[in-house]
């Protein structure tokens, strides 16, 4: 049907002869539409000549992928943003053209609805957010969600603007905080589309509706707007939202995490802004998480290396390593608990150090030794280091014996099968977070304060003369 | 420094902060006006003397914003000369209107003031003015508003007091209030509240449970566990980590009563009484504010005392009664352990847990009730003191003349 195409390397446009135009999002050598520095440019490009060509009528988005709308930014490619040293302001400079292009779409003055044929993730969703219609194919294994929040991030292309302006500051910030991601019949209910219908038949559904509402806008760019449910300190459940909602989230990351933190400020500001200054208010804090060690050790951990983990284990491998490695650590954190107590730490003290850093499962056990009267000059922050030392510097003594071959191995092991707390990025990428110095300086205070048990081994400090990293690339070098 | 003299006081009744509650039909500007007027009528002084008028108000929006004392000053007959203020600082506000005025009157800047406070808790809620420590996350995550009950058990658990001895407490408030409404200790200062028609609507304080007991208390559940395991006791064991846990030990029956009233205080210079042919009944001796460790936020009252007894060169030994605001049942016991004060000198006519806290008025009630009891008793001195939020508090001692 189409009379005109025009080609990208990333995406295609088609206007058909009634002026509907069909852009396909097709990542060039990629399984997914994942958010390439390519992919952006070109959507960037496509939106432009929307814009420019006043006779098209309305714009559908969908994917040439099977199962795949889109799945956002690739962990890989960001992480590999992280390691490259940008500054914050760098990746604000990258990631804003981008936004402007989505804010752009939605304000083209024809309607554009997206045809969602499979996951829409992250970016994914997000890109369809900035469309006035979404129907999504119902016969699909799906995943709908923003699940940024995993990797130590939020939403950055409007994510967190969007949906509470579209579903209400209540029903968007649990999805958010949490990175639930939803099948079709849910995503439905949440409102986060307007239509299920089956696979072949969502691009005529969108394209029927794009013909029918030749004045579509944003409900937020319409006069009078005001987000579902209120915004602001005064909307009536801001006490509930931000008050018992910050003291949850602190509760529960114990303020190790930045990104739930910096979700919730950005929904609780950019709600109160107007749309280009609420996407601006969102870059600032996204580029700030990215360039943070959280983010880069959940990616580096949990959604680049664990994968590989885990499908190793699928294939039998590994198993004897990581259950040795594993045990090894839970012993030096029990070995830990026992020299804190038999130091006269109070018990209460030790254990709530090892909640606050995030060792949940850890210390439990009663029948603590008799404990003398300790250490008064111990304080809360030396024990938190305690025991995020006590079991990095038995993760080191695994990699000097050669246990295992990359730091990767252990802290997979480490965070997937011990809970050991996913925002050092395990044990080993604990002490890189620090720096191999500053581990070795802590490991020497620690040790005066609190026992030999912190003397870092002659090859650690060999090491740290070296690099400042255990890991081969850390910043400035690429993966 | 001028002399700053009390010349009268007026309150309402504090009626039950709920629907069914006797006030709840009362507007606040009604409640203001109510005690404005009646501080006028008992002693029928010329409003045009008064220089200056401030009212605490804990919930300064909706129907208790705007400037709430001006309008009630032109409800109440007042000249049209006079200006009015508002004034929050949590629980301490209408305490701090009267510091105001003293120092106003002190320095010269003012002959005559009137403090005082109101707050109709059944009408404006508590929490409903949207304050950044409590809603925005950025201020939030590193200077939480502690919810007070959370903050109380908090006091309690460092304390080591156990919940029977806060019961304890609780019960003697009760009973304390029981008898002085009985023998009509507060009724010299009580002004009934009239409806529409005339007709009485409420004229003696509604919340008191005369015949409370301990197995009634002791059935009560924790107040603020669900709230302290919504987080807030995470976020309290990270500043006081050697505690294994926050014991929740208030519930609504140590804790201070939700209810609806207001009061107001009049004083002047000495030239002021002259002039309105009023007889001062106490002088101020020395009114301050300070504040403590936030997230505890209801240790302020110790420290701010200790500093207006230093103030006025007086030890707690020549204080003869106390009104310590009975915000929780923890304040008055710690407050009377660390301090080194006999309970028959703190309270001694019940208080809040009894009577009721209504937010922005309680600071100048506790001042009347003192004031009064020092004449019944002619006794001398008395120290007022309320913790406010996030660790604040202010402290005023008097003498009578």
């Amino acid at each position: 049907m189409g009379m005109e195409i025009q080609t990208w390397d990333n995406v295609r446009l088609s206007v058909d002869a009634e002026g509907v135009a069909l852009l396909v999002l097709d990542v060039a050598e990629r399984n997914a539409n994942v958010f390439t520095a390519g992919f952006m440019a070109d959507f960037c490009a496509a939106v432009d000549f929307i814009r420019a060509r006043t006779d098209i009528r309305g714009v559908i988005i969908t994917s040439d992928k099977p199962g795949c709308f889109s799945s956002g930014a690739d962990h890989a490619d960001l992480l590999q943003v992280h390691e490259s040293g940008m500054s914050a302001l760098d990746v604000q400079a990258i990631l804003m053209p981008f936004a402007r292009a989505l804010r752009a779409l939605e304000q083209c003055g024809r309607p554009v609805a997206a045809a969602i044929n499979g996951d829409a993730l992250g970016g994914g969703l997000e890109l369809s957010l900035a469309c006035h219609y979404r129907v999504l194919a119902d016969n699909s294994e799906a995943l709908i969600g923003l699940p940024e929040v995993r990797a130590g991030l939020l939403p950055g292309g409007g994510g967190t603007q969007r949906l509470p302006r579209l579903i209400g500051i209540p029903q968007a910030l649990p999805l958010l905080l949490s990175g639930r991601c939803v099948a079709p019949q849910e995503a439905l209910s949440l409102g986060l589309v307007h239509a299920l219908k089956p696979l072949d038949e969502i691009v005529r559904a969108a394209r029927h509706w794009v013909l029918a509402n030749q004045h579509a806008a944003q409900p937020w760019d319409v006069k009078g707007y005001t987000v579902p449910g209120g915004a602001g300190a005064m909307a009536s459940h801001a006490l509930k939202s931000f008050g018992l909602g910050l003291a949850r989230v602190r509760m529960e990351t114990h303020d190790n995490e930045p990104a739930p933190l910096a979700i919730l400020s950005c929904v609780y500001e950019g709600t109160q802004l107007p749309m280009d200054r609420a996407l601006t208010c969102e870059a600032r804090h996204f580029s700030a998480l990215l360039t943070g060690h959280v983010a880069r050790n959940r990616l580096r951990t949990l959604m680049v290396n664990a994968p590989r983990v885990l499908q190793a284990r699928r294939e039998g491998h590994r198993t004897d390593l990581d259950a040795l490695l594993a045990s090894r650590l839970s012993k030096a954190l029990d070995d830990e608990w026992r020299a804190q107590l038999a130091e006269g730490v109070p018990p209460a003290m030790s254990r709530n150090a090892a909640r606050q850093v995030g060792l949940a499962r850890l210390p439990e056990r009663d029948g603590a030794p008799a404990h003398r009267p300790g250490d008064g000059n111990l304080s809360i922050d030396d024990l938190r280091a305690a025991w995020l030392t006590a079991a990095a510097l038995e993760a080191a003594r695994c990699l000097e014996e050669g246990v295992v071959d990359e730091p990767a191995q252990l802290d997979v092991a480490a965070v997937l099968d011990l809970d050991f707390p996913a925002w050092t990025g395990g044990p080993l990428s604990y002490i890189d977070t620090l720096g191999l110095g500053h581990f070795i300086e802590q490991c020497e205070r620690l040790g005066v304060r609190l026992g030999s048990r912190f003397v870092p081994s002659r090859w650690l400090r060999a090491r740290a003369v070296e690099a400042d990293a255990l890991y081969a690339h850390s910043r400035k070098e690429t993966v | 420094m001028n002399d700053v003299y009390v010349y009268d006081h007026v309150r309402t009744p504090r009626g039950k902060g709920r629907p069914d509650g006797a006030l709840h039909e009362v507007t606040p500007v009604r409640l203001a006006a109510c005690v404005l007027s009646g501080l006028q009528a008992r002693q029928a002084w010329d409003t045009d003397l008064i220089d200056e008028v401030g009212l605490g108000v804990v919930m300064p929006v909706g129907e208790q914003g705007a400037d709430i004392t001006r309008t009630a000053l032109l409800e109440a007959g007042y000249s049209e000369a006079i200006a009015g203020y508002q004034l929050n600082r949590f629980c301490t506000s209408a305490l701090d209107t009267v510091k105001m005025g003293c120092a106003l009157i002190g320095s010269g800047q003012a002959e005559a003031v009137i403090g005082g406070g109101v707050e109709s808790m059944s009408r404006v809620p508590i929490g409903c003015d949207g304050g950044a420590s409590y809603t925005d996350p950025a201020v939030g995550r590193r200077h939480p508003y502690i919810p007070n009950g959370v903050a109380a058990d908090l006091m309690a658990t460092r304390a080591g007091l156990e919940r029977a001895e806060l019961d304890a407490y609780a019960v003697e408030s009760q009973r304390r209030a029981a008898h002085a409404q009985a023998h009509g200790h507060f009724s010299q200062s009580l002004l009934p509240l009239l409806d529409l028609l005339g007709q009485p609507l409420l004229q003696h304080d509604e919340a008191v449970r005369p015949r409370t007991t301990l197995a009634d208390l002791a059935r009560l559940k924790p107040a603020f566990e669900a709230l302290g395991a919504a987080g807030y006791d995470d976020i309290l064991l990270r500043r006081y980590p050697e505690l294994a846990a926050i014991a929740h030990l208030h519930t609504s029956g140590n804790s201070s009563a939700i209810v609806d009233g207001a009061c107001a205080v009049l004083m002047g210079s000495a030239a002021f009484g002259h002039k309105a042919g009023l007889r001062p009944r106490a002088r101020v001796r020395a009114v301050l504010s300070g504040a403590s460790e936030p997230l505890l936020s209801l240790g302020g009252p110790m420290p701010v005392s200790r500093k207006a007894l230093q103030r006025c060169g007086m030890r707690v030994a020549d204080i003869d009664l106390f009104e310590v605001n009975e915000a929780f049942a923890v304040v008055p016991l710690c407050y009377m352990r660390e301090m080194g004060v006999e309970a028959d000198k703190v309270n001694v006519n019940g208080g809040a847990i009894a009577l009721g806290h209504p937010l922005g008025a309680t600071g100048a009630i506790l001042l009347g009730t003192a004031l009064d009891e020092l004449e019944r008793r002619d006794l001398n001195t008395a120290l007022i003191t309320l913790c406010a939020a996030a660790g604040q508090a202010t402290a005023l001692v008097m003498e009578r003349v």
